[in-house]
């Protein structure tokens, strides 16, 4: 089972000198002065040894007097220490300022080892289950919820901003906004035990009218009659049939799977257990919310990529994958059965 | 060799405002003139001399101790040096299956542990036992059975601990253990026991080391050796020692309650039960932060003594480095929380850390320039500790840049947690402690072996090192640009990590290659031994150079200036002939002197303890003691835990010995007292440091309650009764009371007179009157209907309380041994060590009992 | 012009500025966790860094304005720098 995730959401350049948004760009223009602070200043330490080592007996003896301890230890460092400690400060206001209430809410729950997603309307109520995956509008100010399940975990997508830690009893809150569109990986950034290097997400940046098409999609399979609030105008299309699906179209039109069937596996496999399916009788709150699992861009908290095959393998032996994970390993049922469960799962868009 | 302003040594001699009232002229009869009579080296080396074959053990000498001491972190070093390769080979490629992903959880905690907890303090403390006295021309450290008894609990404590690896035992958490997951919840086995318990010995290990290090070096130094006189590791190590005084009872505090929380489930770290996951990170950092200068600080004494020898001038700046060290030691204990940034404090709040952690670079850049104008005031001999030195400045500095990187809030919350925090933190402690450490090593391999080191070959294991530093550990900056996490057993492809990694494992196999040269060289080239050393091979200029044997230097020097040895070529062959202070043994036990804090003037002659079993004996108890509980295996445990008591009484017993001879000529006629009581005493003064210490464990408590009042207001309840609060307020002011009559009971009686039973009842019901408090509290608090496994105020509460307990059952024992002693006649009058020592304890306790009791019961209330 | 070392005065004083930056470095992070996000916590800063501040210049001119590169000249200089970094938070933080 190969783990990649071939979506340009790492890689070069460095995500954290790569922003695609207002709070990620400020900090990579600090990021970049302090890289040259510490280049410089290095390159004058190791000149300043080399010559006072090597150098001709000048310059030896103004390195041997006071005034080179008080120029280098304590004039030069004070000034530039202030300097970026006032920009420290100041750029740490602008990243947390106090929230507006125009922003849009999502509160992400850190669990072991994926992240739960759910949004929120304004009053706060949840509107929408997902999974590992965080969709936002470009140019939208986003206040995150911070929550944790059960241990420290924390929430990190370099591209669009610095991280916080996810600390049971508490919700913290992140500023996040996309300037640009794309996919934005992301990561579990406290070690939380087990598979932490595999708790990974991905932040998707939709331009405005692919969002309301997103979101519509989305509502639509949450609860049918929501009432919208009054800023979203869009009306809502009653089924949805025709998602921009990442993957592997030719999987999907391969063997002939009966995904009837793999419902009733679902459903007696003890699944709906753990996982919920908006419109099913599966209504398990442990594991992720696998409504849209469908269009979901990666399994297993951001480490696979999701087609046919991938789900299928995920299904039978996760554990092997992601070890220690909380899914159990389903080997006993049969590939036959296991590709109509996946066959079910990929029409839950 | 030049002078410069910045440099200013006092005049030699004389001029000088007395600061015990010694007469200084009496200083102008050294050195003496007249011969030593025969036989004297002969005793004193009879004295001082080691026991032969398995008795070794039982040795107290810190020669001896300093090396065993020094070798097993060593041990400690290389083992978690290898755990480190697994690891990076585990990362040279994404998806590897060399070590599993539970093996890979154990190795890395137990690197980070090991690598923190037992080497790093462990080798300053023991580059410390081994130097220090020889530098400041003692005999020996003031309480060599407890080195000992320290060095033997981390010893079989350590290498049992490290063992936990080989049976897939060892913790799994991380080096910082946070809690929710390492709570029992979410981690059920025994792993994260043994790590609580297992640093258990470490903490006792740093305490006792840091109790000897201060008293031996304000009260040890060879006479005239005035504090702007001292070896500037000398400096470094007693503002070591006050800041694991300050900083390590914070980490024994939360060890503590992690442990209470685990065993009985006080939920001191569970948010639904009115706890918080944030006390143990502050509690933590509170002793991690200042944890990681206490390992800087004296590797950078001992770069300021090696930086002037090899330029071979005296350090310039020689006060600014004392400023600086001192600052250092004070502003590291205020930026703790910059190792929680992300955690969602108040903004204001991590302005503040920033703002320290700005601060302490300043004296840490001062240091460096200082390095530097030394440097060019002089002219450097290429040798190998020389070549370690440029290395460490070069390589510190980059760590310390990346610090000042990371103490800027906005960058810290994209860089925290990744590898380039991996690369910052290992520049910092290579640069600052380990480069140090090797320059260390091949600069004083000559005062503990017959052969130095080889040039040739340690130029090879120095650019090894260098480059293989370098090669593994900067692209991790780039790496953790590019978003890899820390703590993470392998790594998904595709995310153009491959490369980076890979070039880091090779370069981790290239250091490890210059320390494996550096073994070999080891082997070939060292041999250990106490008197036929290499000796001087750097011409440093510095007392531990004199000619020493077991009993260190024949004879101790008036110190004149900073650089003896330079300053006086005669020196070495005057203090072999024993023209100097304490020549020869004038009770026939061994002796060093005891001099004033600031002026080094000779106050007493100590007798110092000789060779014995009750020390290692009691540290095997003790470690078999915690590994027992951790295990679960109780009877063991007790058994243990009475025998380590029995052992460190019977150990006592022999620390207050009756004195026949009362008063000695230490040189040139000048006679001191053998062994005195009161405030001037070394006795008296660790007893001060060790209630600094148990005074520290009770503020951090008192923190955790205030902290959790804070966070969780709605789960407290309303305190007992003002009435009983006064009773208990009442009970413990009596105690105080009586402890302290207890010492004016003692001193009614003249001299030699019998001291009668006041002394020790008295004692005696002080002790009982804590306990009667103690157990009012807690049935009180029962009453009142706290359950300490029910809300934080509850887990605190008796958390506190149970602390206490531990103390004043301690106080129980030394109230009982006391009256044994009393009971034996062994009471002198007017003052006795033993007495001030119980008494002034059991003082302490009432006092800290008072303090604890009336904040958890008058806030709020 | 140098003073003889065994100077308690010059101890005292950098012992006293280092006291001084912890006292006030823990009041204004005390009142920043009592008062979290509060303009109180401000409130509290600026006096508390004022009496610092003016408690340093009280040593300074108590040790008859030592030298930047002495003892406690450098002692004072340092906590003055750690003093005025701790008043930069609650005004530009």
């Amino acid at each position: 089972m190969k783990l990649s995730m071939p979506e340009a959401v790492w890689g070069w350049p460095p995500p954290v000198l790569d922003p695609a948004g207002p709070y990620a760009e400020d900090v990579t223009l600090l990021a970049w002065v302090l890289v040259g602070m510490a280049l410089v200043v290095t390159a004058i330490v190791v000149a300043a040894l080399w010559a006072a080592i090597k150098g001709p007996p000048w310059i030896k003896d103004k390195l041997g007097g006071e005034r080179a301890v008080w120029i280098g230890g304590i004039a030069f460092p004070g000034v530039v220490l202030t300097a970026l400690l006032i920009w420290g400060l100041t750029l740490t206001a602008s990243l947390t300022q106090p929230i507006t209430g125009q922003e849009m809410r999502v509160r992400v729950t850190g669990e072991m080892w994926w992240f739960r997603v759910q949004y929120l309307d304004e009053a706060g109520e949840v509107v929408i289950d997902d999974a590992n995956e965080l969709h936002l509008p470009v140019g939208v100010p986003v206040v995150v919820e911070l929550r944790s399940a059960d241990v420290i975990h924390s929430f990190w997508v370099p591209h669009l901003s610095g991280k916080k830690d996810m600390v049971p009893g508490r919700t913290n809150l992140l500023r996040i906004e996309a300037s640009e569109a794309g996919r934005f990986g992301g990561v579990c950034a406290e070690y939380c035990g087990g598979p932490h290097a595999l708790m990974g997400f991905i932040a998707v940046a939709h331009e405005q009218a692919d969002w309301q098409t997103w979101l519509a999609a989305r509502l639509a399979r949450q609860q049918p009659d929501i009432t919208l609030p009054q800023s979203r105008t869009t009306p809502l299309p009653a089924v949805y049939t025709d998602v921009d699906l990442p993957r592997d179209s030719a999987l999907r039109g391969g063997a002939d799977w009966d995904a009837t069937q793999g419902r009733a596996l679902f459903m007696a496999s003890g699944c709906s257990a753990c996982h919920r399916v908006a419109g099913t009788e599966a209504n398990g709150l442990a594991g992720p919310d696998l409504t849209h699992i469908g269009s979901r861009l990666s399994l297993g908290a951001g480490i696979l990529p999701n087609h046919r095959g991938t789900l299928v393998g995920w299904i039978g032996d996760s554990q092997s994958i992601k070890p220690g994970n909380r899914m159990p390993t389903y080997d006993r049922l049969s590939g036959d059965q296991l590709n109509q469960i996946a066959a079910w799962l990929e029409q839950q868009k | 060799m030049s002078t410069s302003p910045l440099d200013g040594a006092a005049p030699a001699g004389g001029a000088r405002r007395s600061e015990t009232g010694f007469d200084h002229d009496l200083y102008r009869h050294f050195p003496a003139q007249s011969p030593r009579p025969e036989g004297e080296v002969e005793e004193l080396e009879r004295i001082w001399a080691a026991p032969k074959g398995w008795a070794l053990l039982t040795v107290v000498n810190n020669n001896y101790i300093g090396f065993f001491y020094v070798a097993t972190a060593f041990l400690f070093f290389l083992l978690s040096g290898v755990l480190a390769l697994g690891m990076r080979v585990q990362l040279a490629a994404p998806l590897m299956n060399f070590l599993p992903q539970d093996t890979y959880n154990q190795f890395f905690t137990m690197h980070g542990t090991v690598m923190m907890f037992l080497f790093a303090v462990p080798m300053v403390e023991a580059i410390g036992v081994m130097l220090l006295p020889q530098m400041l021309a003692a005999r020996d450290l003031p309480f060599p059975r407890l080195s000992a008894y320290a060095f033997w609990a981390y010893f079989v404590g350590g290498l049992c601990f490290f063992a936990s690896i080989f049976v897939g035992l060892a913790p799994d958490g991380g080096w910082f253990m946070y809690p929710p997951l390492t709570s029992i919840a979410f981690s059920p086995e025994i792993n994260t026991d043994f790590w609580l318990l297992g640093i258990g010995f470490i903490e006792i290990s740093a305490i006792a080391g840091a109790i000897e290090i201060i008293v031996g070096v304000l009260r040890t130094r060879a006479p005239g050796m005035t504090l702007d006189r001292m070896p500037m590791f000398a400096w470094a190590m007693l503002v070591f020692a006050v800041m694991i005084v300050i900083a390590f009872p914070s980490v024994i505090l939360c060890t503590l309650l992690l442990e209470l929380e685990r065993a009985f489930n006080w939920p001191f770290f569970d948010p639904t039960r009115g706890g918080d996951p944030l006390l143990w990170q502050h509690l933590f950092w509170f002793f991690g932060h200042p944890e990681v200068y206490i390992i800087f600080l004296p590797a950078a004494g001992l770069m300021s003594m090696m930086v002037a020898t090899i330029a071979q001038v005296p350090l310039v700046g020689y006060r600014l480095n004392v400023v600086a060290l001192v600052a250092t030691g004070f502003i590291s204990f205020g930026v703790w929380a910059h190792h929680m940034f992300s955690t969602g404090m108040p903004r204001v709040s991590t302005g503040y850390f920033s703002a320290a952690s700005m601060a302490v670079s300043l004296p840490a850049g001062i240091q460096v320039f200082c390095w530097i104008a030394t440097l060019a005031s002089g002219r450097i001999r290429w040798t190998t500790p020389a070549l370690f030195v440029v290395g460490s400045i070069v390589i510190f500095t980059m760590g310390g840049l990346t610090g000042v990187m990371v103490a800027m809030v906005p960058f810290d919350w994209q860089a925290h947690d990744t590898y380039f925090i991996v690369a910052h933190l290992h520049y910092v402690l290579l640069g600052g402690m380990v480069f140090p450490m090797f320059a260390a090593f091949y600069y004083w391999v000559g005062m503990t072996s017959r052969r130095g080191l080889s040039e040739r070959l340690g130029k090879w294991v120095f650019w090894l090192m260098f480059t293989g530093l370098h090669v593994t550990f900067l692209p991790m900056h780039l790496t953790g640009f590019m978003g890899m996490p820390r703590r993470v057993y392998t790594y998904l492809p595709d995310r153009g990590l491959d490369t980076l990694n890979l070039i880091s494992t090779v370069g981790a196999f290239i250091l490890a290659g210059g320390v494996l040269l550096f073994l070999i060289d080891l082997a070939r080239n060292l041999r250990f031994t106490t008197d036929e050393d290499a000796g001087n091979l750097y011409k440093g200029g510095t007392l531990e150079w004199l000619p020493t044997g077991l009993y260190s230097t024949r004879s101790i020097p008036l110190v004149k200036s900073r650089d003896p040895l330079w300053d006086d070529p005669g020196i070495c062959k005057d203090v072999e002939e024993g023209r100097y202070f304490l020549p020869n043994s004038t009770t026939g036990l061994r002796e060093t002197l005891v001099t004033s804090p600031i002026n080094a003037e000779p106050q007493y002659l100590q007798i110092m303890p000789s060779p014995s079993a009750w020390p290692i004996g009691a540290a095997v108890t003790t470690a078999g003691f915690f590994l027992a509980l951790t295990v679960q295996a109780y009877a063991f445990a007790v058994t243990s835990g009475v025998i380590a008591v029995i052992c460190v009484l019977r150990w006592l017993w022999d620390t207050d010995p009756p004195i026949k001879q009362e008063t000695a000529d230490i040189g040139a006629g000048i006679i001191v007292p053998i062994a005195i009581t009161g405030p001037r005493s070394h006795g008296w003064w660790a007893l001060n440091v060790l209630a600094v210490v148990l005074g520290m464990i009770a503020l951090m408590g008192l923190f955790s309650y205030l902290y959790l009042y804070g966070i969780h207001p709605e789960v407290w309840i309303a305190a007992p009764g003002l009435g009983q609060t006064a009773g208990i307020a009442a009970l413990l002011v009596a105690a105080l009371a009586l402890a302290w009559l207890s010492r004016r009971f003692l001193a009614a009686h003249e001299k030699g007179a019998t001291p009668g039973q006041l002394p020790w009842l008295s004692c005696a019901t002080a002790s009982a009157c804590s306990v009667a408090a103690l157990y009012w509290d807690v049935t009180g608090w029962q009453a009142a209907g706290l359950a300490p496994e029910a809300t934080g105020q509850g887990a605190t509460v008796f958390g506190m309380l149970a602390y206490q307990g531990q103390c004043v059952a301690i106080g129980v024992v030394m109230g009982a041994y006391l009256g044994y002693r009393s009971g034996r006649g062994l009471l002198t009058t007017p003052t006795n060590v033993t007495l001030d020592t119980v008494a002034r304890y059991l003082g302490y306790i009432a006092i800290q009992g008072l303090v604890l009791s009336m904040v958890m019961r008058l806030i709020p209330g | 012009m140098e003073r003889g070392f065994s100077n308690r005065h010059d101890w005292r004083t950098l012992a006293a500025a280092m006291a001084v930056w912890t006292a006030q470095f823990t009041i204004l992070w005390v009142a920043s966790i009592v008062f979290p996000g509060q303009a109180l916590a401000r409130w509290i800063a600026l006096p508390c860094t004022l009496l610092a501040a003016g408690t340093l210049a009280w040593l300074y001119l108590r040790a008859r304005r030592p030298a930047l590169l002495t003892t406690p000249g450098l002692g004072l200089a340092i906590a003055a720098a750690g003093t005025l970094f701790n008043a930069l938070p609650p005004l530009v933080g």
